[in-house]
């Protein structure tokens, strides 16, 4: 019985879990609101200002229309993973399959990338600029991004790094380490973007801040994972060692994210404007931000794949596929 | 006032220009590596697989 709807069950206890997380998460909002709750911002009846001028959103329709799609999503994937989500999986798992797979989807991709950033672009350039920081706050429109993106880029990468230990697929060793590289330069950019915006905010290009810190340090481990890689000539070993380096490396993510909860005022970085569920930004500065952020994703996402195919190969050079692929079959 | 109405008066537009200009460099230079790494792949894996032929015909 388990072993026939693996996915299905799998799929639908991990949703359960994150909707437990999430009314967890919004219960510790609702106690913190109380002791610092000073005013009710006028026209929008749940949405609060805090003392430290952090706008939070909060109402019980937010929890019972989240749980509400969290069921939604957990009852439509629950239906078909056994028949589309599994099999796609299984499929993806296979070189050959993969190769075919994602050459039909990069186009796609390219086009929303550019769609994206192009409409991103625009609406940032056009919003209006900031009360304190005037229209040097338009480095926000690629910062944050690359910032999100930098982390997300390594939790693909621990994910591919417990695949790839657990069930030893090969795709996983290959999207871990072609994830590597982009990852290292978004989270650069990243850095540079921030010490350019620092200057004229802060007034100082960096400081040894927890945040700033922990991104230098997660630059430095996707370079460290580069060069381990490149340390070993079986790609077998050497993407054995890189899953094991990024797997313990993962506790510096959830240090960059919650650096700031952490050292509150204390801190010269700015808090968190957006996170999942509230912003205390403008809707006119918050949707080009959204839509910039996605962008960036399906830029990742087509490059990983660029690069991911020509890993595939040179690891499957030896397969009659490949000789297809290349115009060469006999 | 929008952004491209004080595209020349602002005091913090060589900021701006400068932190995007690097991005995008950055970003289109390593597309462009990308493609140009699946390129070589492809060549040296057709000139491999060739010269494997060659050799097996040879020992044939």
């Amino acid at each position: 019985m388990f072993a026939k709807h693996w996915g299905k069950l799998s799929i639908t206890l991990l949703l359960i879990l994150f909707s437990v997380l999430k009314t967890i998460d919004y219960t510790e909002k609702n106690a913190e609101l109380e002791d610092v709750l000073v005013k009710q911002t006028q026209g929008y009846p749940y949405v609060y200002q805090t003392t430290m001028g952090e706008v939070v959103e909060f109402s019980a329709l937010n929890l019972v229309s989240n749980f509400l799609l969290m069921v939604g999503v957990m009852v439509v994937l629950g239906l078909f993973s056994d028949r589309y989500l599994v099999p796609l999986f299984n499929k993806l798992s296979s070189p050959k399959h993969y190769y075919r797979m994602t050459g039909k989807w990069l186009p796609y991709l390219w086009v929303i990338t550019l769609t994206l950033m192009v409409y991103g672009l625009y609406g940032g350039f056009t919003a209006p600029a900031e009360k304190y920081q005037g229209e040097v706050y338009r480095i926000i429109y690629i910062h944050v991004p690359l910032a999100w993106l930098s982390m997300m880029a390594y939790m693909v990468m621990a994910v591919a790094a417990f695949v790839s230990i657990v069930w030893r697929i090969k795709m996983a060793d290959v999207v871990l380490i072609s994830c590597a590289p982009i990852g290292a330069i978004f989270t650069f950019l990243a850095l540079v973007t921030g010490a350019v915006w620092g200057y004229p905010t802060w007034g100082t290009w960096w400081t040894w801040d927890l945040r700033l810190t922990s991104e230098l340090v997660l630059l430095f481990i996707y370079l460290g994972i580069i060069a381990l890689y490149s340390t070993y000539e079986d790609k077998r070993t050497a993407s054995r060692a890189v899953a094991v380096l990024t797997l313990v490396c993962v506790v510096n993510i959830p240090i960059i994210h919650y650096s700031i909860q952490w050292l509150g005022d204390k801190t010269l970085h700015q808090a968190n404007s957006v996170s999942v569920g509230k912003s205390s930004m403008d809707v006119s500065m918050l949707i080009p931000l959204l839509v910039m952020s996605f962008a960036f994703k399906f830029l990742f996402a087509a490059i990983v794949i660029m690069r991911s195919r020509s890993e595939v190969l040179l690891r499957e050079s030896n397969s009659r596929w490949v000789e297809g692929v290349l115009g060469v079959e006999k | 006032m929008s952004f491209f109405e004080l595209l020349a008066t602002d005091k913090h537009l060589g900021y701006i220009v400068a932190s995007y200009a690097i991005t995008f460099v950055f970003v289109v230079g390593y597309i462009i590596h990308t493609l140009w790494l699946g390129k070589n792949v492809r060549q040296k894996l057709v000139r491999r697989i060739k010269a494997r032929r060659k050799n097996d015909d040879a020992t044939a």
